[in-house]
């Protein structure tokens, strides 16, 4: 196990090191530091004067790759790369572009708002997906379950942006039960989560309810329901007890991955509910062109994957005795 | 036997109850949540009692990037940073055209022109007699800093928070937090410290450029901190502080800048290395906000910055406001400046804003309001529905929802809608000092050069470009035609009536008394006459031109092409788009390999025809120039450069407004652009906002603003009262479904 384990963790540096190249490339061969001044600065205080101003309060004067006119390790440090993108392995994401603000300060503020709409949603969606898909699997082949597959074909061919439009019209200005949007600490924080909450929730069960149905009708064809059903047991019994026992197996597995993601926040929910979070702050960096924080972003994102997928294999091991690592 | 037979009797009962159980299970949630609506329904967006109080809550859609006086840039920014810090002159808020009045100092500054002999030159001297140009700047006495932690001194009259550590400032979260704040009196060494700082090359002002260019010395000054920065960085690196993430900071007030010279604690001199009028603009602009020394020290302290408190997000000024939450990305709000100097509301407007009640606070202390609430909406539908709630005071139009709030009136003029006119809602207008033009590339052969030929093609092209029906059809009417390049409201402006017309492109049309474009046979004659019959070249093959832009994939874009494909095909002239992203179109534009160019944008900095006749100066060409001028059409004319040049350090009278006239009518001729259109802003206000005026130069006027906050809260309850009928039985029914779903698994369970 201790062996798999390090040699996952040592997959994840190599990866990371190609996350970390390939976006730096992307960024800075497509849009060079001059692009990103004139975007700053705007059509009308862009004159090349400002532009190499502007470069030189962020560090961005520097040579890419080589400082040639350096020496000795000065030579690979006093660089762009080195400054800007390799500097993000030991956890320095530097400052926004257009705020100068530290982006780590800003990260760490902004992850508690996202996680107060992102972890109900989660916890919502899995509550909900997994008692509806064991209601229609019990009711399997029945009007019912045809209605409910139904149901969730619609809401998926839905776009969440239409659910937050529909929401914030109907709860919002037509019931005027919630604000529209906002966010404010505290006790008060309540009124503004519920709305992107429930949106998120019926935004996700439409696909979450037809994956579980798919996982608990492989189950219910299994010998040991078979048998618990010939023994007596009530349908709800066999399903509740033993079938969701055993469908949690790959659900369980999928969800560190998915934990690790909602720090990331919900870039759509976030930008229509003003909620501070990270998603939209991705969001405005994007729509800024503020590529310090997108490549930021992208690197932080990428971290975060690939520990869930790690976790996600140790959690194969963990629940199920069958997985042999070693 | 009794003791086998009392559970197989208590299972039975339970298995008779259970169902009665199941059935309410579902019920409870449903109860639950009909309870908690009932008492706690609200779609209040802001804290409990906070709209009953004088309170003004507005928004803004765009990230604040920096409220630091030498580097905010933005509209939006100057909306909260101007209401802060003040300047030494300021615009009257209702005087019309734009009227500059003192803020902090005492009085208009008078330029001095001094020859090249050192003697004073009188009169209003050509500027190549004259060496430098200096104002003297007298302040008001008596001005005090909002309270700050950065004033407050020991008992022994050092600073007391010059040493800060981490655990001094634990639990701080705001300036507001520190529990001593103090305050000084506004000194003319702090303009000093203010022009100094803009010279440091890590703030990378945006206007550096522009005011080195006429204020003595910024170079020099420039150089020398980045000389001492270098040392000082070095010292720091040395002394393990990190640099990038506490900057150092060198002592501004040491430094000579020739520009700005501080006569005493209450006068300064701005010295111009040439005669410049337009400067005074200048001084109305928040860069040249005063910027205290001691707040400058403070921010840079390594555990204040680790806090998150910097100048660009608390900046420290003398204005009526100060900042009491900044959360950029969530709201900021302002609170009364207690040491504000309580000015008077201007007593001076015209009959019309007496009549919109304008004038009804005349000579009352201001400001009105205590608190300001801006909240970041990123989104517009939102906002608007906020504002229709009546929890924002002021809102624009989103375009989706304009037709929902103004309507056509039978004159053919915009108006609100019924809706919003029993709502109280009130519609403020007002023509935006911007300019948006369809420009031809001055150095391309074929629409470029100044040939009679070639001006008559532009001029065909002009008068086929109706942009009275792009106003109509693309901004809601929300726009005026231009017909010169400066915008109404600035002198020079045309004039309304025949007069104010470009007859090259327009004519006056006596029953709407209005303008309209010539007919498009006039246009066709012209293109005759430029060698383009019916649109065919003097090689037989059509008139080709190609449209240089970065809107790609943009669905407004391509509504607007096909209209301009159109307005072309009018003349059978063919257009061909050559879309590239914005840094390749930017790189085309500086080498001016582009041909035409759609709805180019330009917004005056100052109310003064300079700021807009300067796009066609020569020596601004943007070619010419390697990308330093805004002449982005490369237009060259010896005549209108003679005229420019005169104009340019002109003081404002007759004379000169006859050589704007002239420059104006110079441009009209050689159409280097189709003049398109004034943006034209519409406001939306609560009937509980009162002296609400849009004014396009200034921010900073807040302090003008009054808020009838009993109103506004009747108005908030009357409007969103919770409609909870319609929960309740929905939630009856989801009840009884789950209810029902239940119970009958449990019968089948059961059998």
């Amino acid at each position: 196990m201790t062996a798999y384990l390090l040699r996952r963790i040592l997959y994840v540096i190599p990866t990371l090191i190609g996350v970390n190249v390939l976006v730096f490339l992307l960024f800075f061969l497509v849009n060079t530091p001059d692009d990103m001044a004139r975007q700053a600065l705007g059509d009308k205080a862009a004159t090349p004067e400002q532009v190499q101003r502007w470069k030189e309060a962020r560090g961005y004067h520097r040579p890419l790759f080589i400082n040639t006119s350096a020496s000795g390790f000065a030579r690979f440090s006093d660089t762009i790369f080195y400054q800007k993108s390799a500097a993000m392995f030991w956890g320095n994401f530097g400052r926004s572009d257009m705020t100068l603000e530290p982006i780590g300060a800003e990260i760490r503020h902004r992850i508690a708002p996202s996680l107060c709409i992102t972890v109900p949603i989660f916890a919502g969606s899995l509550f909900v997906n997994i008692l509806v898909a064991m209601l229609v699997t019990a009711r399997r082949g029945r009007p019912i379950d045809f209605a409910v597959q139904l149901l969730c074909v619609i809401t998926m061919s839905i776009s969440t942006l239409i659910y937050i439009i529909a929401g914030q019209f109907l709860f919002a200005k037509i019931l005027r039960l919630v604000p529209v949007s906002g966010f404010l600490p505290g006790r008060n924080m309540l009124k503004f989560l519920v709305l992107p909450i429930v949106v998120g929730i019926i935004g996700n069960i439409g696909g979450g309810i037809r994956l579980y149905r798919t996982l608990f009708l492989e189950e219910i064809n299994r010998d040991y329901v078979r048998t618990a059903r010939a023994k007596g047991l009530p349908e709800s019994r066999v399903l509740f007890l033993h079938v969701l026992k055993n469908a949690l197996i790959p659900i369980l597995t999928n969800v560190p991955i998915q934990l690790l993601m909602l720090i990331m926040g919900n870039m759509l929910l976030e930008n229509f509910f003003s909620i501070p979070g990270l998603g939209g702050y991705t969001i405005m960096a994007i729509n800024t062109q503020d590529f310090a924080v997108v490549r930021a972003m992208v690197f932080l994102g990428s971290v975060l994957y690939l520990c869930g997928l790690v976790l996600t294999d140790i959690c194969y091991a963990v629940v199920d005795p069958r997985v042999r690592l070693e | 036997m009794s003791s086998q037979q009392a559970p197989s009797q208590s299972a039975s009962r339970n298995q008779r109850r259970r169902p009665w159980l199941l059935i309410a299970l579902p019920s409870l949630p449903a109860m639950l949540i009909a309870v908690v609506l009932t008492f706690t329904a609200t779609n209040d967006p802001w804290p409990a009692g906070m709209a009953a109080e004088e309170t003004f809550f507005t928004s803004y859609s765009s990230s604040i990037k920096s409220l630091d006086p030498a580097v905010s840039y933005y509209v939006h920014e100057g909306e909260i940073l101007d209401s802060i810090v003040e300047m030494p002159l300021s615009y009257h808020y209702l005087r019309r055209p734009y009227e500059l009045c003192p803020m902090l100092a005492g009085a208009l500054p008078v330029p001095r022109c001094i020859g090249h002999d050192g003697a004073i030159l009188s009169g209003d001297p050509p500027p190549e007699q004259v060496a430098r140009v200096e104002y003297d700047i007298e302040l008001k006495r008596g001005i005090r800093y909002q309270p700050h932690p950065c004033f407050a001194k020991n008992s022994d009259g050092t600073p007391r928070y010059r040493q800060l550590s981490a655990r001094d400032l634990k639990g701080i979260r705001r300036i507001g937090d520190f529990p001593a704040q103090d305050s000084r009196e506004l000194h003319a060494e702090d303009f000093k410290v203010a022009l100094v700082r803009l010279c440091d090359v890590r703030l990378a002002s945006p206007v550096y450029s522009t005011l080195k260019s006429f204020i003595l010395g910024m170079d020099e000054c420039s150089a020398h901190i980045k000389n001492d920065l270098a040392v000082l960085e070095a010292e720091a690196s040395r002394a393990g502080r990190d640099i990038g993430m506490y900057p150092v900071l060198p002592d501004y007030r040491r430094y000579d800048l020739a520009g700005l010279q501080v006569i005493d604690q209450y006068r300064f001199r701005l010295v111009l290395s040439r005669k410049y009028p337009q400067a005074v603009y200048w001084l109305a602009m928040h860069f040249f906000a005063p910027m205290p020394w001691e707040a400058l020290a403070f921010y840079q302290q390594p555990a204040v910055i680790d806090a998150r408190l910097d100048i660009k997000n608390w900046p420290v000024g003398t204005g009526a406001y100060m900042m009491a939450e900044c959360a950029p990305a969530d709201h900021i709000t302002l609170v009364k400046n207690p040491n504000f100097r309580h000015e008077p509301y201007p007593n001076d407007g015209s009959d019309e804003q007496r009549r919109n009640g304008l004038l009804d606070d005349a000579g009352k202390t201001t400001p009105f309001i205590k608190r300001v609430v801006f909240q970041f909406e990123r989104e517009a539908i939102p906002t608007w529905i906020k504002f229709l709630q009546g929890y924002y005071d002021n809102s624009g139009i989103p375009n989706d929802m304009f037709d929902a709030a103004v309507a056509m009136n039978p004159n053919g003029e915009l108006s609100l809608s019924q809706d919003m006119i029993q709502r109280g809602i009130r519609l403020n207008t007002g023509v935006a000092p911007t300019i948006f033009y369809f420009g031809f590339n001055m150095l391309d052969p074929v629409v470029g050069g100044n040939s009679p030929n070639q001006k008559k093609l532009r001029q065909a092209i002009s008068i086929a470009l109706d942009y009275q029906e792009f106003i109509d059809i693309f901004l809601n009417g929300r726009g005026v035609v231009a017909q010169s390049l400066i915008p109404p409201g600035i002198t020079g402006a045309p004039a309304d009536g025949p007069s104010g017309v470009n007859p090259f492109v327009d004519t006056w049309n006596e029953r709407h008394q209005a303008p309209q474009r010539r007919p498009i046979d006039d246009a066709r004659k012209l293109l005759a006459e430029a060698g383009y019959p019916n649109g065919i070249g003097p090689d037989g093959a059509p008139l080709t031109l190609y449209l240089d832009h970065a809107n790609a994939g943009q669905s407004a874009f391509k509504a607007q092409f096909q209209w301009l494909s159109r307005r072309f095909e009018l003349l059978g002239i063919r257009i061909q788009e050559r879309p590239s992203d914005l840094n390749r179109w930017r790189d085309k534009v500086n080498t001016g390999n582009w041909q035409i160019i759609f709805n180019k944008g330009w917004l005056a900095d100052y109310p003064d025809p300079e700021n807009f006749l300067f796009l066609f100066y020569s020596g601004n060409g943007v070619v010419s120039s390697g990308g330093r001028g805004a002449n982005y059409v490369n237009y060259s004319s010896e005549a209108f450069d003679k005229v420019f040049k005169q104009l340019e350090s002109m003081a404002d009278g007759p004379e000169r407004l006859a050589l704007i006239q002239q420059a104006i009518r110079i441009l009209q001729e050689d159409a280097p652009c189709c003049w398109g259109f004034h943006p034209k802003n519409f406001i939306l206000t609560h009937a509980w906002l009162h002296n609400y005026q849009p004014h396009e130069m200034g921010k900073t006027f807040l302090k003008y603003r009054r808020v009838d906050a009993t109103l506004r809260r009747q108005c908030q309850r009357a409007w969103n009262r919770p409609r909870l009928a319609g929960i309740y039985a929905v939630l009856a029914l989801v009840a009884a479904s789950a209810s029902a779903m239940i119970v009958r698994i449990y019968r089948e369970d059961q059998s």
